[in-house]
């Protein structure tokens, strides 16, 4: 089976050490490895970047970092990212 | 936890402090791996930058700043303390097909499930993250059980769970660890051949070597019962 990691750059000296077949490393905020929550397109860029990397790789320990940088997505008040019901400030997951 | 804040405290206990102490912060709990004189350094520079950001507004300089400095003192507590898990040669094996025409599964270390399908860790049910967070050690002890997700589970039916990192964000759209939405997207337009359902998610905040030896094991045979040609890692 093909693999491919995709995690933020502030692991990649252990990602390195552990010569993985393919790894994409962002220089996203930890917990946000594909990108800020409503960024549907850097989340699809990093996402593309892996699938490239899937096909392109031909030897482990193949290690790519996204250009760019991390950027929340400025939302209007009372404005979520996406639908998602549990975004909004100060409400807990099961409250 | 530990009662670090008090009269008298010292800058290391409070930089400490942001890791499971008395200030609990997951996104900033890498000041425990900061010299005294760096996480200085770091608090010094941000309130400049924040000043700054009061007048021009630039944001992007404090969301660098943070980026920035959690990438270099993990750098570093990497560095100093050598990691474990180092292998001078890994294994590879090529897809074979073409990605459009493979059939992909995901797998995220994010601590998602499915609402009504909650893992119950300690047999504690509707554990908060809150719980989670005071329970961090426990769970560094334990193998970890992984949750199927099936690919088409909307958000609104996603649950994340997780002591180790912050999941506000994934809280606020779970595609920035576990893209689902986005995989579906690539599907749809032809990007992806096939996305195998379920993909799956774990608490990666467990015992490594039970993972490496048992439970890791036990899923690659469940995936590779699945026939899927590539997997999508994401550890947070």
């Amino acid at each position: 089976m093909a693999t491919v990691v995709v995690a933020v750059r502030a692991f990649e000296n252990r990602l390195r050490a552990m010569s993985l077949p393919r790894v994409v490393l962002t220089p996203h905020l930890m917990g946000r490895p594909l990108g800020a929550p409503g960024d549907s397109a850097r989340q699809r860029a990093t996402l593309l970047a892996a699938l490239r990397l899937l096909e392109r790789a031909t030897e482990p320990g193949t290690v790519i970092e996204m250009p760019g940088a991390y950027r929340p997505v400025r939302q209007r008040p009372g404005e979520t990212s996406g639908e998602h019901p549990h975004a909004r400030p100060g409400r807990g997951r099961f409250a | 936890m530990t009662a670090d804040a008090g009269p008298g405290e010292s800058f290391e206990a409070f930089k400490n402090s942001f890791s499971y102490g008395s200030r609990t912060d997951l996104t900033f709990k890498f000041l425990k791996h900061l010299s005294g004189e760096d996480a200085a350094q770091l608090l010094q520079e941000l309130l400049r930058r924040l000043s700054e950001t009061c007048d021009d507004g630039r944001y992007e300089q404090l969301v660098d700043h943070v980026c920035e400095w959690q990438r270099r003192a993990y750098a570093e507590s990497a560095d100093s303390g050598g990691s474990p898990w180092t292998y001078a040669e890994g294994p590879f094996t090529p897809l074979r097909t073409p990605v459009a025409a493979s059939w992909l599964v995901l797998l995220a270390s994010s601590g998602h499930f499915v609402d009504g399908d909650d893992p119950q860790p300690f047999g504690v049910e509707g554990m908060t993250q809150a719980e989670a967070v005071e329970r961090i050690g426990e769970f560094l002890k334990i193998e970890p059980v992984l949750s199927a997700v099936p690919v088409d589970t909307p958000r609104e039916r996603l649950r994340v769970r997780h002591g180790g990192y912050d999941i506000r964000g994934a809280e606020a759209d779970p595609n920035v660890v576990l893209p689902l939405e986005r995989l579906r997207e690539l599907q749809r337009d032809g990007v992806v051949g096939e996305l195998a359902s379920p993909a799956y998610s774990f608490v990666g905040a467990c015992a490594q070597t039970p993972l490496l030896k048992h439970a890791g094991l036990a899923w690659v045979a469940r995936l590779r019962e699945q026939r899927v040609a590539a997997a999508v890692l994401v550890p947070v």
